[in-house]
């Protein structure tokens, strides 16, 4: 956020790097509104058109669906995967552990589509095939880092004091989690899980490999539709879906938590 | 005052060879500690002489070695921290930032699912009595350090625990405010009538709160007693030294009096010490005598009565109150004493004066010597 004794050289260079990020969106997004068959941008003249196209398009509805869902379920399971790991991390000696954390984060550092082939390879070899909770896993793999990197960042800085001092007022084991631990480490489980979602709702180079055309992904289609058609205002209909679905979680994170809260913990 | 968070379960606190070890620091070594009923008892000494270490162990958190923990007749060795009803304040209070006073203030009775309208009722008595009214819809950031810390005092109280633990509660805080919470804390103490268990390292603040204070060294403890009984007949060097000031003078028994033992110190002058009838040491025993610096009484040369040892003023600081002379005796031993600033007897000494230093054999310990 600027403020007013910020130099303006800050300030123009703040303006510039904010442009370069969102003019392609501003661009795709535009496109959808046009009434043109043809992609153009600034569309010549306004319509709708291209999202009704869209939306009674039953692959990329499809897609959409499957994505929401996976995008979902990855989110709460890397959470409950996330959450104990962190705790047990954090509070609890364990053999190994700095080997332990190494290896929970390293799907980070761990190129999409080497895994995504690797995970192609492993459900074929193995006899599981590519039914859907394949991709599930495969995206709660990628996708549990972010939770347990957020948790731990908050978890560390949590004074210890405050649980043990819950214990000595009499509070279960499960009430200090329930009342205590729990509520202090919310915004870094809000901040992974968001991270969790977003990884999971536009990763590419693991969901190509695993999808099938029953469970592929809203990435994965629109990669394919425009491999296959030129780009076209459908595309920039259905990408505009996407990004206002993710705007919409976005505003609605902040209403419950504040957006500050959220992204001054990804950084640490 | 009888109100609700005024009742009290006034337990005793029975500590019996506790020990704890971390890796190759022993923290807490053949511990024994009595704590009577209704007692305020400071664990004083220096940093890292296993003080939070006992209390830990008291309160639950830390599991001993080897001991006994037993409190209200009760062992406790294997109650977990939750079902012990203790009290606990640490010393950056840990209060609950994302509770309100009101809610950090019940957090006990609401955890052990107590009805609300008791809860209400209970905590409005425990705000009042800790001068919190109004602040209950405050968030603990919003409160100055010792606001907080009434607030956990609150949150402590209202549990009715058995014993409260104080881990350096008023550490946070600056002088002045330091001061009125230990008049508050030891009144609300008084007036609840809980047992309290109170670790410092301030000597002044131990000998001001306490009725007892347990000396604690390297994780045993030196000495325990009431304060002027610590402050006036110190039993090792180290209590002497860690609770106020002390002389030292080292030397040999050299022959015994009616009433008092003749010292040889090192540097060659003969010294009388006050001696009880049993436990005086034999001939030849090395030995310390202390003696405190307000006791020593400094007079121009030939004044004194025996013993008397000839010194000359090394440095004279002022320091309002009282003088305290620097000196260092003919026999070589440095000597510090100090002179009340009253009016009959107005500063007279300077530096250099040659004077004799004496104290009444009664107002000198023997101590043994455990450097030799
Ligand atoms: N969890 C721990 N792990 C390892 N060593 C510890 C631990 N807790 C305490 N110690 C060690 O045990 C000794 C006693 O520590 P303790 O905290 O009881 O001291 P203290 O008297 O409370 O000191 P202070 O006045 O500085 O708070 C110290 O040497 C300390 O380093
Ligand atoms: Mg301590």
């Amino acid at each position: 956020m600027a403020r007013r004794d910020e130099p303006v050289i800050l300030r123009l260079y703040c303006a510039a790097v904010l442009a370069f990020l969102s003019l392609p969106i501003v661009v795709a997004v535009g496109v959808a509104f046009g009434s043109d068959k043809i992609a153009r941008f600034p569309p010549a003249a306004l319509s709708l058109r291209w999202f009704g196209v869209a939306l009674s398009n039953p692959t990329f509805v499809t897609a959409l669906g499957n994505s929401v869902v996976l995008a979902t379920l990855t989110t709460l399971l890397t959470i409950v995967i996330g959450l104990p790991a962190a705790m047990a991390l954090v509070r609890h000696r364990l053999p190994a552990q700095g080997a332990l954390e190494t290896f929970l984060l390293s799907p980070l550092s761990l190129p999409g589509v080497l895994f995504g082939v690797a995970m192609l390879f492993f459900l074929g070899a193995s006899g599981f095939g590519l039914a859907g909770w394949g991709i599930l896993a495969a995206h709660v793999v990628i996708a549990v880092p972010y939770v347990l990197r957020t948790t731990l960042a908050v978890y560390r800085g949590l004074d210890r004091g405050l649980e043990e001092t819950a214990g000595v007022l009499g509070a279960s084991p499960w009430q200090t989690f329930w009342h205590v631990t729990l509520p202090l480490l919310r915004p870094g489980l809000v901040a992974g899980g968001l991270f969790a979602f977003l990884t999971s709702f536009d990763n590419v180079p693991v969901s190509i490999f695993l999808t099938t055309a029953r469970t592929t992904t809203l990435p994965v289609t629109i990669m394919s539709y425009l491999v296959n058609q030129d780009f076209d205002p459908i595309v920039g209909a259905i990408s505009a879906v996407q990004v206002a679905l993710v705007l919409g979680l976005l505003v609605l994170l902040d209403r419950i938590y504040g957006i500050g809260q959220i992204t001054s913990l990804g950084g640490q | 005052m009888s109100t609700a968070v005024g009742r009290s379960k006034m337990a005793d606190v029975e500590l019996r060879a506790i020990a704890k070890r971390y890796g190759a620091v022993q923290a807490v070594a053949d511990l024994d500690l009595r704590v009577e009923p209704g007692q305020f008892v400071s664990l004083l000494g220096p940093s890292g002489c296993g003080k939070t270490t006992t209390l830990r162990i008291i309160a639950g958190l830390v599991r001993p070695d080897a001991g006994q923990v037993i409190i209200g007749g009760r062992v406790m060795n294997d109650v977990p921290v939750h079902h012990r009803g203790l009290g606990l304040v640490a010393q950056n209070y840990a209060l609950f930032p994302h509770m309100t006073v009101m809610e950090n203030v019940t957090f006990g009775l609401r955890m052990r699912n107590a009805a609300p309208a008791d809860i209400a009722r209970r905590a409005g008595e425990a705000l009042e009595m800790v001068r919190l009214t109004g602040l209950q819809d405050r968030y603990p950031r919003q409160l100055s350090g010792g606001q907080q810390q009434r607030v956990a005092l609150a949150r402590c109280l209202l549990v009715e625990p058995a014993v409260l633990l104080l881990d350096e509660p008023l550490g946070a805080l600056d002088k002045k405010l330091r001061e009125a919470m230990q008049v508050e804390l030891k009144s609300l103490q008084r007036q609840v009538g809980i047992t309290a268990i109170f670790v410092t390292h301030d000597q002044e603040e131990a000998l001001t709160l306490s009725d007892r204070i347990a000396v604690m060294h390297q994780g045993r403890i030196q000495q325990v007693g009431a304060p002027h009984d610590i402050y006036e007949r110190p039993r090792t060097r180290f209590v002497a030294e860690f609770i106020g000031v002390c002389n030292f003078l080292e030397g040999e028994v050299v022959g015994r009096q009616p009433g008092a033992v003749m010292i040889r110190t090192d540097g060659g002058a003969l010294v009388a010490v006050g001696a009880d009838a049993h436990g005086a040491p034999a001939e030849g025993v090395k030995v310390v005598v202390a003696v405190r610096p307000e006791k020593l009484v400094v007079g121009a040369p030939g004044t004194s009565h025996s013993p008397a040892l000839p010194a000359r003023v090394e440095a004279v600081v002022y320091v309002g109150t009282a003088v305290h002379y620097h000196l260092r005796a003919a026999t070589g031993e440095r000597l510090i004493a100090y002179r009340q600033n009253d009016a009959a007897a107005p500063v007279a000494l300077a530096p250099g004066a040659e004077v004799v230093v004496s104290w009444p054999a009664t107002a000198a310990r023997l101590l043994p010597d455990v450097s030799g």
